[in-house]
């Protein structure tokens, strides 16, 4: 028998979800009287729709699930990047209403973890799962529609990232195959270990564009069910305009045998596919594309679904804010991947990511860097933004200190990341990860750190490409490295061990 | 005058030749459902034909008259007395001297209709069969001078009543100019076709307006009869004025804002104890290059719209805080706001020309960035008088020696509105819907809730307040209670409207307190500053008793928390150099050169002295 997704229609999510299960049989088939059900939006960020699952829908489900004879409806979420999901749900009045309705919210973070392995995974063989998900009898997981600039679009299989704790998130996120990394390939191990029972994609208004945060709302009116989740994420990219098995993820999924991701052996009930497949504007997710005046990419060899990405939701706030202090406070220079170019000299520098901080400590703005502040109390001019990927905001406090008085914007997206994340002192997005666990040697072994470094300064000096060093353009400047006058010295593992001294992000001096 | 006959309510389906309307209410359905329409918009009159048209030529047709008799003498250089120069506009209880608006109307009319926008006025009978009355109006300069009676029973009308029965609208404007050309030798550039229920609709406002007497009654009223006007089509241009087209396209293709969104449901709104301010007036200056007009919005009984002409008489020439200034004194007013109405002329011309955004954020953004550069156009585009602190020129001379990025022509209209229109739906969402509470203690007064798609307009659709009677009740005056309530009523909401994103509580005293702050002028002098305290400090009580509440305030009370962690300065300091453009400064006392610093403080020095001395 085919795999069955239902595609309906209603006045409301409420209704449109009501007639998807109707088409499939009814959701009885699934939740049982008696039952633990488990339901897991998507409310990953303190947004408002189209960026995170409507509650209308939570409220459609937990209806469904009472109506069916659940004897307990749980609403989960997790944390994402340290941000508490007990802060986006208050922060959208979501907790309040939930409880209302006479279902529990539940985060995650604050739960009890168990430790799962899975050798035959291709890269995430050990994760740690959430006990409250796997005790539970039915787990629905409520992606909402968007496209994403790393995986093409983020919808059941992507929103099974939301499962794991943060550490786990932050092991292999990145595409580095020969270190034995692939984002796509982590997120199917993650539904090859645990799979969903039920998928509500709402797709009643979904995002297109420069998702999964800064898209374009797309009125659709539609919500998809299917208990196949690859099936209906097929048939949900089907809906957004792309190619059958064109989303990595359903593709993986398929060729894995986790699901049906071929649209073609999907069974679509309700509303009609092709009335209402339509083309979604795709994210752009090269850094340099759009970036805003001011802002200058110095881009080395960056990998997708690692630096890139989080690079690319700065780029877009960027575009938002960054006008205005481009006027206050002038350009920034933005080093990402490894050995990207050097910047012009006494710029304002920002190094993003692991390989950009370690492939250009010999640099001129490293070594000698540009000062900012007042002269009683000058500061170097560059930020490092640390992890592999980065995905901590730790580094927007940093910049946001470093510029104060001068970018009115940084200070306030400062102030928005504050409202949200408290970062301890010492906090970093993967703090708490084993030394062994983190994903770069240099992490963990100070003398190969050392040697690294030194390799790199001998062997790769920086080359000028830009018109203000037009005499040196394309020139190799080995009297920088040369002229280094103190070795490196590493001082403490900050990723693991969380000792970064204070008053910011130091990894040498 | 009592009602003759009150509105008779009918079922949707009995409606006879509407199928407009049931369309519009099928389309209700599909769309926005949550939310039942007032059976008022479906109403129809049982008002006689003779009492109507008897109505109508009392309150319309007279007034018309009378005002085109204006309008000729004044081109015919006669000298008109007050009486002949006062004027009623027809269907409203206001009145004009025509001396006035007769320059205003030279300048706007050609913009707004057509140039010249000479006129053939139909009227029908209440089924739109019949032609009862029909006129043409001739214009000069822009106004009208001419009024010509036709006999609806000539040989020649009987091809346009065939038309307009058939609907074949776009033959009546190429004949009626022929025909027009031939009898007068005047062109015709629009035809208005009005329904006799046109009138019905307004009669019933103004029938219980001369009950009540009260002109905010009128204007609601006045409202409504618009909303049914237009959805049942009771008047008719043919061609559509470009202004009137242009309105209409970005209401309902790009804003989709539908006139019938904002439904109104029956009772009195609100009323506030507005603090006793007899006598006093806001009057409105606008000058062009060779006139200027004061517009007079003082107290509720205010019918005198347009000033005398005499009172700016000369006054052409003076610059706008001048002119501010002058009239403020003359009329003896509270406030007197003078506006060149070149920019208001070039915005109209603007909305009427320029190609129409793409979506309702970038309406929004557009309208927002307009607005803005109005504001930061502060004396030379528009003048206020008495001038508030915060506009008189010697803070902004402090605030820039101290350093504070601030200063009304440095307000930074190209990018607030960018910063604003994407970061909202970002953090709100992109569409959301809103309410908000007028409480009065623990009694919901009004409950509007607004539907926003990318933080431009969607709809507004105002919720009974009674029933939240029950929502609100046994609330106390305390923030985190109220917050508490609000969660209630957007709770009991949901089923009917959907999901509130945010509710807005917002007391009755608050508002009262807020205007009399404004009225009390206390804010525009640095004498009276010091008698700000107590109304400062009642306000402040007043908000921490909850008079404005938001739920959920998550973000906003973080927020507090962050910019007090980060020190209240830096965080007001940002806020400034977001919304004014100054390059990066501490002040000529701080950064600057030693040579800017003494001057500096030489100056502070030689304003303070000089107040020491003053006071």
């Amino acid at each position: 028998m085919a795999t069955k997704v239902a595609i309906a229609t209603g006045q409301d999510r409420i209704q449109a979800a009501r007639t998807a299960f109707e088409c499939l049989g009814g959701i009885d088939q699934w939740v049982k009287p008696g039952h633990k059900v488990l339901i897991k939006p998507n409310v990953m960020t303190a947004m408002g729709t189209p960026t995170v699952t409507h509650i209308d829908l939570i409220k459609g489900l937990i209806l469904l699930c009472r109506e069916a004879g659940a004897s307990e409806i749980t609403v989960a979420e997790n944390s994402v990047s340290g941000m508490s999901p007990r802060v986006h749900f208050e922060y959208a009045g979501y907790t309040r209403a939930i409880e209302d309705l006479g279902a529990q919210v539940y985060f995650f973070d604050e739960g009890e973890w168990i430790y799962v392995t899975k050798p035959d995974n291709y890269c995430l063989q050990d994760m740690h799962l959430p006990r409250k998900l796997m005790e539970a009898d039915v787990w629905i997981t409520v992606p909402i529609a968007k496209t994403h600039e790393s995986t093409l679009t983020t919808l059941g299989i992507k929103n099974s990232h939301g499962i794991l704790p943060d550490e786990d998130k932050a092991r292999h996120h990145r595409t580095r195959p020969e270190s034995g990394s692939s984002l796509w390939d982590k997120f199917v191990d993650i539904l090859a270990t645990k799979k969903p029972d039920l998928c509500v994609t709402d797709m009643y208004e979904a995002m297109e564009g420069q998702g999964p945060a800064f898209g374009s709302i797309v009125n659709m009116k539609l919500i998809v069910a299917s208990s196949d989740v690859v099936a209906c994420d097929a048939v949900v990219e089907a809906l957004m305009g792309f190619d059958n098995l064109e989303g990595p993820l359903t593709r993986l999924a398929h060729e894995r045998g986790l699901g049906i991701g071929d649209i073609n052996q999907i069974e679509i009930v309700g509303e009609s596919l092709s009335e209402h497949r339509r083309p979604f504007a795709r994210a752009i997710s090269d850094p340099v594309i759009n970036c805003p005046p001011g802002l200058n990419i110095l881009r080395g060899d960056v990998c997708k679904g690692g630096c890139q990405m989080p690079l690319r939701y700065a780029i877009d706030v960027s575009n938002i804010i960054y006008a205005k202090d481009h006027q206050e406070f002038g350009d920034i220079y933005i080093l990402v991947g490894m050995y990207p170019p050097p910047p012009p000299e006494d710029k304002f520098v920002v190094a993003f990511g692991d390989c950009a901080i370690y492939t250009t400590w010999h640099y001129s703005y490293r070594q000698k860097p540009k000062k900012v502040g007042p002269w009683f109390s000058p500061r170097r001019a560059y930020v490092d933004v640390i992890g592999c990927c980065p995905l901590g905001l730790v580094w927007v406090h940093e910049l946001k200190n470093l510029t104060k008085g001068y970018a009115p914007m940084v200070l306030m997206a400062g102030g928005s990341v504050g409202a949200f994340e408290e970062p301890p002192p010492n906090f970093n997005f993967g703090t708490g990860v084993p030394p062994e666990k983190q994903p770069r040697r240099w992490h963990w072994d100070r003398k190969f750190a050392e040697r690294f470094a030194k390799e790199i300064a001998a062997s790769k000096p920086a080359t000028y490409i830009y018109a203000a060093n037009e005499s040196m353009k394309g020139k190799a400047r080995p009297e920088v490295a040369r002229n280094i006058t103190s070795e490196p010295v590493y001082v403490v593992d900050p990723v693991s061990r969380g000792l970064r001294p204070k008053g910011g992000v130091r990894w040498w001096r | 005058m009592a009602l003759t006959a009150q509105p008779r309510v009918i079922p949707i389906d009995e409606f006879t030749n509407l199928q407009k309307v049931e369309g519009i209410r099928e389309s209700l359905e599909v769309d926005y459902p949550p939310i039942e329409y007032s059976p008022q918009l479906y109403e129809v009159y049982e008002y006689s034909q003779e009492e109507i048209v008897d109505w109508a030529r009392r309150y319309c047709k007279i007034p018309w008259t009378h005002m085109v008799e204006a309008g000729r003498k004044i081109l015919a250089g006669e000298t008109l007395s007050q009486d002949e120069a006062t004027v009623q506009i027809a269907l409203t209880p206001f009145r004009v001297d025509y001396r006035a608006a007769f320059h205003l109307l030279r300048d706007t009319l050609g913009l707004l209709v057509f140039d010249p926008a000479n006129l053939f006025t139909i009227i029908l009978d209440s089924r739109g069969q019949k032609i009862l009355k029909a006129y043409f109006e001739n214009t000069r300069f822009n106004n009208y001078v001419e009024l010509v009676d036709i006999d609806p029973s000539e040989p020649w009308l009987q091809p346009v009543e065939t038309w307009i029965r058939e609907g074949q609208w776009e033959k009546l404007r190429p004949f009626l100019a022929r025909k027009m050309q031939e009898k007068y030798h005047q062109p015709v550039n629009w035809v208005k076709i009005a329904n006799l229920n046109f009138f019905c609709a307004f009669k019933e406002v103004w029938d219980r307006y001369e009950t009540t007497n009260n002109l905010g009654d009128y204007l609601i009223g006045a409202f409504q009869a618009i909303q049914k006007i237009y959805l049942h089509q009771w008047i008719k241009f043919t061609p559509t004025p470009p202004l009137f087209a242009r309105l209409e396209e970005l209401m309902t293709k790009i804003l989709d804002i539908r006139i019938e969104d904002f439904a109104a449901y029956p009772g009195q709104p609100p009323s506030l104890a507005i603090p006793d301010q007899t006598g006093e007036r806001l009057i409105i200056g606008l000058r062009s290059d060779d006139y200027a007009v004061a517009i007079d919005l003082g107290g509720p009984n205010c019918k005198e719209l347009l000033l005398s002409f005499d009172i700016t008489r000369g006054c052409q020439h003076m610059s706008l805080p001048a002119l501010a200034k002058y009239l403020g004194r003359q009329a003896k007013a509270r406030y007197a706001l003078t506006v060149d109405y070149r920019a208001v002329r070039a915005i109209l011309y603007d909305l009427a020309n320029r190609p129409l955004p793409r979506n309702n954020l970038a309406v929004s953004e557009t309208s927002f960035y307009d607005i803005l550069r109005l504001a930061r156009n502060y004396r030379r585009q528009w003048a206020i008088w008495p001038v508030p602190l915060p506009l008189k020129g010697w803070v902004t001379l402090v605030a820039k020696l101290l350093g504070v990025p601030y200063g009304i022509h440095r307000l930074s209209h190209w990018f607030l509105p960018r910063f604003t229109h994407r970061t909202l739906p970002i953090l709100m969402g992109y569409h959301t819907q809103n309410a908000i509470f007028l409480l009065d203690h623990d009694r919901p007064s009004a409950a509007v809730v607004i539907d926003l798609l990318n933080s431009g307009l969607k709809r507004v659709v105002s919720y009974p307040a009674h029933e939240l009677q029950s929502a609100f009740k046994g609330m106390s005056e305390s923030l985190d209670d109220i917050k508490e309530y609000l969660h209630r009523a957007r709770f009991q909401m949901w089923d009917r409207v959907g999901w509130i994103n945010y509710s807005v509580g917002i007391q009755k005293q608050l508002i009262e307190e807020l205007l009399a702050l404004v009225l009390g002028g206390e804010a525009n002098s640095v004498l009276r500053v010091f008698r700000l305290w107590n109304r400062t400090r009642r306000l402040w009580q007043l908000l921490k008793r909850g008079a404005l509440a938001l739920y959920p305030d998550f973000l906003l009370a973080r927020l507090w928390q962050w910019a007090k962690k980060e020190g209240l300065y830096t965080a007001a300091m940002a806020v400034l150099q977001i919304a004014f453009d100054t390059k990066q400064s501490r002040g000529y006392l701080f950064m600057g050169t030693l040579l800017k610093g003494i001057v500096a403080a030489a100056v502070i020095a030689g304003l303070i002295i000089g107040l020491v001395w003053w006071l």
